[in-house]
């Protein structure tokens, strides 16, 4: 799977990511956590192979990633970004339908296994019924639910998600939370996202990559072995880790 | 239901236009008249407005079709709904190029279009390196569009003025000497440009979607996007070319046929070619009527008609622009 070697990147002067390494664990949900501006999102781009690195390389099974092409990319890592804009007049059917592009050539229409896919990615996001919907005329909710339809529709191993819960009513972050577990569990898809939450990082991670201002990367780690300590490094606030059954759960509310 | 209406109306409008076009003018004659003249028995009136005003009107309806289709495709590839060929300079240095090609290569007219050609796409390079960054910020491909104009603008007065010129529209090129040679060369380019906009449906579809969305479904943006420009300046270098630079055109109609039609390519290009021919016709109709014998350029017509008409589009919806 994924493996990030002495990566650095930067915009213009200012260094974003600096000699990172690490390992994205295959079959797992690895939620990359940090401050505003430590280059979670940049990281994300470079492992979706949108920018490349200055430094540094990154392998996918044992591949460079930036020698693979578009298409085969797109059949093996399957990204969510922030801020999708809303098309004009697609419907979410034609929109997961898009999720096929890496499969076909330009003229050839959908064939049975891509309606197939298809079929399945709506119906997993509970899209059915909505599918001759208008994008435009959905909630935000759904919309998001029709992007990550539309990565499904990929069928790839490996799903990327920047940010797949920010701005939604916690009906439906907890929806697509339990998703992307369920995609993880059931279809073996491993997962990298960023997440602001730090209590849902914490539930519905397997692992946690912790970077801070700079891309220094503070904690590869088991969401078990997670101290408050180490969020305090991170965030710089000091917070209370309380267990309430075998979940634990962090008081975000007083800043200690 | 509401399509078929739009497309019945504009063609009947279309063609109403095209026998009033015919018949306004110096020389008058009735549509019975000309449809006697053209496909029954010589008449003299009707063989000098067929070797006069026709190819002019021809002209109008091909470079009215040409540049609302490449406005289309500018709004398209730059994702920006207030991109115009004509307020983005790129009409200016297409005509720019032209203009310098038959000041210096008179007698090399046939590759006129060339010339066209490399200037509308020279436009498109440097608004595209100056202004188009990683995060496109529409603003400011605006404000760079506004300047390379100015100064493309400035360089055609230059250059009309240093060739004893005094030309209405300032872009050197006049309306009133179209030919049958000038209506051939629109409609073999215009038509590739058309049938190529045609071909790149699916794209055009595609394109409605952010970059990185496009992108992580495998598809190079970059390679579509510069397909699309070619296009474009296919169609703007041909059109500015022969009626030099119009503005307001390429940003009206499209507009207006969203508006009508929708946002699906396989429609909304028809229907953009169709009221983009019938948009030009009108204006200069109407530019070489109101103050006959005098004439007004159809660029200036279209700022008049296309100002107040963009305010209009803006505040009815404020969706589309």
């Amino acid at each position: 799977m994924f493996k990030v070697q002495d990566v650095s990147f930067s915009y213009g002067k200012q260094t974003v990511l600096s000699q990172v390494n690490l390992e994205i664990t295959p079959g797992k949900i690895t939620t990359l956590l940090g401050p505003n501006g430590s280059g979670k999102s940049t990281l994300l781009s470079l492992l979706a192979n949108n920018k490349q690195p200055r430094e540094g390389t990154i392998w996918l099974d044992h591949q460079l990633i930036h020698q693979i092409k578009g298409r085969a990319f797109a059949k093996r890592v399957a990204t969510l970004h922030q801020n999708n804009e809303v098309p004009a007049e697609v419907t979410v059917g034609e929109l997961v339908a898009y999720g096929r592009m890496p499969y076909k050539n330009r003229w050839q229409s959908l064939s049975q296994i891509d309606k197939k896919q298809i079929q399945w990615a709506l119906e997993e996001t509970g899209l059915t019924p909505y599918a001759h919907r208008r994008l435009s005329d959905l909630s935000g909710g759904w919309r998001q639910l029709a992007f990550i339809a539309m990565a499904l529709a990929q069928d790839t191993p490996m799903l990327i998600l920047d940010e797949p819960t920010t701005f939604l009513d916690l009906k439906y972050q907890l929806n697509i939370l339990q998703l992307i577990r369920k995609l993880n569990r059931v279809y073996h898809k491993t997962i990298v996202m960023v997440l602001h939450d730090l209590n849902h990082a914490m539930t519905f991670s397997d692992e946690i990559i912790g970077l801070k201002a700079g891309g220094v990367i503070l904690m590869p780690q088991k969401v078990a072995d997670v101290t408050p300590d180490m969020l305090d490094q991170l965030y710089e606030v000091k917070l209370e880790l309380i267990q309430h059954g075998n979940q634990k759960i962090l008081l975000t509310g007083n800043g200690g | 239901m509401k399509k078929m209406v739009f497309f019945t109306t504009v063609i009947t409008v279309l063609i109403f236009l095209f026998f009033v076009a015919a018949m306004t003018g110096p020389l008058t004659a009735t549509p019975i008249q000309i449809l006697r003249g053209l496909f029954i028995e010589f008449d003299p009136v009707v063989a000098a407005i067929y070797n006069m005003r026709f190819p002019r009107i021809f002209v109008a309806l091909l470079a009215g079709a040409g540049i609302s289709t490449a406005g289309l495709l500018l709004q398209s590839l730059l994702k920006n709904p207030l991109a115009d060929p004509g307020m983005l300079g790129i009409s200016s240095t297409a005509t720019l190029s032209s203009m310098l090609w038959f000041i210096f290569f008179p007698r090399l007219i046939q590759l006129l279009p060339i010339a066209a050609l490399i200037g509308a796409l020279m436009g498109f390079a440097l608004i595209y390196g100056l202004a188009y960054q990683e995060n496109a910020n529409p603003t400011r491909l605006i404000l760079v569009g506004i300047a390379l104009n100015a100064l493309m603008m400035g360089l055609l007065d230059v250059i009309n003025g240093m060739m004893g010129g005094n030309l209405p529209d300032g872009g050197g090129i006049n309306m009133s000497f179209q030919t049958w040679r000038h209506v051939h060369l629109l409609l073999v380019y215009v038509s590739i440009g058309i049938g190529l906009t045609v071909l790149a449906i699916p794209t055009l579809d595609l394109m409605r979607l952010s970059d990185q969305t496009v992108t992580s479904i495998g598809v190079s943006v970059n390679k579509r996007r510069f397909y699309l420009a070619f296009i474009a300046a296919l169609l703007i270098g041909i059109a500015s070319g022969v009626v030099g630079p119009i503005g307001f055109l390429g940003l009206i109609v499209p507009h207006m046929a969203k508006l009508m039609v929708g946002q699906q390519h396989k429609t909304l290009i028809p229907a953009t070619v169709l009221l983009g021919a019938l948009t030009l016709l009108l204006a200069d109709t109407v530019g070489r009527t109101v103050m006959a014998p005098l004439e007004i350029s159809p660029s200036i017509v279209m700022s008049m008609m296309g100002g107040p008409l963009l305010i209009y589009l803006i505040r009815r919806n404020k969706r589309h622009v």
